[in-house]
């Protein structure tokens, strides 16, 4: 008998996949936050401090080969695998005594992270019904702020000051394992992917290809997606990345008054996903994100460009409402064209193979364009600004010219039609 | 051919830009982030230890992040009867402010050395050099050169993703409720 999966389900699961991807939020900010305590703690210099986030990055892309194992296994089988290896990455990390332990368990916890992002939003797509999804995606994509958030908070609460410094924000790593450990016996694999394996028992379709997805039906789809995932990335990872350095050293902000800005950017920022996931279930996923990109571009340049703090503050709250809002539209356009069969390794290549690349590669075109020492514009703000124009132009034109409309998508047809 | 020649031309005008900018005002940045590093920092890459200790004592048994406020301005090489008329000395404004509040300013001396420039003095502060947060000048700009460049990147961008997308066939619409 087939498993309820109401409206009180999907609360539910809602409540389990957003506690995972807080915590995916949680991660990304702990290091830049703590690498200096580490450093102090466990010795390093400024060279490996660069390094050390580098590499640990890089275990994102690795991820790629494990999220994309979800039409394979099963979306709720690889979701325990991510969060069971994430919390033993954690773990490992506060357990560390080297900088090299330290970098290794890391590299190991993103693995897990990135591929369960891939996973979490395949499973909302494929579990909501599809005037629902876009608040779905949402809530879901508003907790990787929101575990930011918590990292600002806990350290303004003096966790850094407890006896185990900089581990202690570690530790708190554990709390989703514990979660999803007392719920997972209520959470069922997705009805769609059961129905597409039980439908395919002489396995005629490729459930394990990695290539799968760049199938010639596929092809024109992902790729666009694959190359609007990466132009956006490179300006939203080097503005998040670059904010806090440039409200700091260019306008001359307190680091405690940036964090102060930041959190509460951060927490308008998170209604930014909330509101994009309702519009997109009403407007459409690509009218909306035109929207939402275009206002990101145009507060995006503003904020870069403003060397007054007081004036700063509603910038930099519209530049993240848009901004980070229109992920909710992009995880759609990564799972929504893409039949059940190899939707997960769909998005494991718009996420994996496509945004983290963008992401490594934009903090470091600024940082090598606006070096107050030897770049050739010498300004961050100024670089960042002319980031914006150069990678969101494009991803602009690819949405408007390339991207279908997924509103109102009908798995069971898509299902179909490949059998 | 003409999108290769796009990609040359604008490769041709950006990569000379690239090289050659050791900006004095850096060195100063990177001396004062890497003395609020705690032990971890290594502010004798830049400047001697006395100075070191006069922007921050005991800097190296201190918790990183103890300057609360870093902020360096445009500097300019600058003719005073402390300084030698040798163009090779830059005159680079800073403020720094402490975690509990005591607030330090000034002038920082730098001399050119076959390596790059090195902090050797730090003066009181003068009237015609400060921070921008105190209506002194930014340390560098994009020209209206660079915001063209820029657009011309994003035009070339949008024909690189033309040509990707001309190579994998037409549009095939998804099936809707």
């Amino acid at each position: 008998m087939a498993p309820e999966r109401g409206p009180a389900y999907r609360r539910k699961l809602l409540r389990l996949l957003a506690t995972a991807t807080f915590f995916n939020g949680y991660d990304a900010f702990v290091l830049p936050f703590v690498l200096s305590l580490v450093l102090a703690d466990l010795g390093g210099t400024e060279a490996q401090a660069g390094l050390i986030p580098f590499i640990t990055t890089s275990g994102s892309i690795v991820a790629f080969f494990l999220a994309a194992q979800a039409d394979r296994i099963g979306r709720k089988r690889l979701l325990l695998i991510t969060i069971v290896g994430y919390t033993a990455g954690t773990i490992l990390t506060a357990l560390s005594v080297s900088l090299v332990m330290l970098t290794a368990s890391q590299f190991v916890a993103q693995i897990f992270l990135g591929a369960e992002w891939a996973v979490a939003i395949t499973i909302v797509v494929e579990e909501f019904p599809s005037n629902d999804r876009g608040r779905g995606l949402g809530i879901l994509a508003a907790m990787l702020t929101l575990g930011g958030i918590l990292v600002g908070i806990l350290a303004f609460a003096g966790l850094g000051n407890s006896p185990i410094k900089w581990r202690a924000f570690y530790l708190v790593g554990i709390v989703p394992l514990v979660i999803v450990g007392l719920a997972r016996r209520g959470m069922h694999e997705t009805e769609r992917y059961a129905a597409v394996r039980a439908g395919d028992p002489l396995g005629a379709l490729d459930h394990t290809s990695l290539g799968e997805p760049w199938r010639a039906e596929f092809r024109r789809n992902l790729l666009a997606v694959g190359l609007l995932h990466f132009f956006r990335f490179i300006s939203l990872a080097a503005a998040v990345f670059w904010w806090p350095y440039f409200a700091q050293q260019e306008v001359g902000m307190s680091v405690s008054l940036s964090g102060l800005y930041l959190a509460l950017a951060g927490a308008v920022g998170a209604a930014g996903f909330v509101v994009a996931g309702k519009l997109m279930d009403r407007w459409g996923r690509r009218p909306t994100f035109l929207v939402y990109t275009s206002c990101s571009a145009l507060f995006g340049v503003a904020l870069f460009q403003i060397h007054s703090a007081v004036v700063m503050l509603p910038f930099l709250c519209l530049a993240i409402f848009f901004g980070l809002g229109s992920g909710c539209m992009t995880s759609a356009f990564a799972t929504e064209f893409f039949p059940t069969y190899v939707r997960s390794r769909a998005a494991a290549w718009a996420r994996n193979a496509f945004e983290i690349p963008g992401g490594m590669l934009g903090p470091l075109i600024v940082g090598l364009l606006g070096d107050h020492r030897s770049g050739p514009i010498g300004s961050i703000g100024d670089s960042m600004s002319v980031v914006f124009v150069v990678t969101l132009l494009p991803v602009l034109f690819i949405a408007w010219r390339y991207v279908g409309e997924t509103k109102g998508v009908d798995f069971v047809s898509m299902d179909e039609a490949r059998r | 051919m003409k999108r290769l020649a796009v990609v040359v031309v604008l490769a041709a005008v950006l990569l000379p830009a690239c090289g050659g900018t050791d900006r004095p005002e850096g060195v100063v940045e990177r001396w004062l982030i890497s003395l609020n590093q705690g032990s971890a920092g290594q502010p004798q890459k830049y400047a001697p230890e006395r100075l070191s200790q006069r922007i921050l004592p005991n800097w190296a048994s201190r918790d990183p992040g103890n300057l609360d406020v870093i902020e360096v301005g445009r500097g300019r090489t600058y003719l005073t009867t402390q300084v030698s008329l040798d163009p090779e000395h830059a005159l680079v404004p800073y403020r720094v402010k402490m975690v509990n509040g005591p607030v330090g300013s000034g002038i920082v001396i730098l001399h050119k050395r076959p390596a790059g420039w090195r902090v050797f003095a730090l003066e009181p502060s003068a009237a015609n050099l400060s921070v921008p947060s105190k209506g002194g000048q930014r340390i560098g700009r994009a020209s209206p050169g660079v915001w063209l460049i820029g657009l011309g990147v994003a035009v070339a961008l949008i024909l690189v993703s033309i040509g990707l997308m001309s190579t994998v066939g037409r549009e095939r619409p998804v099936p809707a409720r």
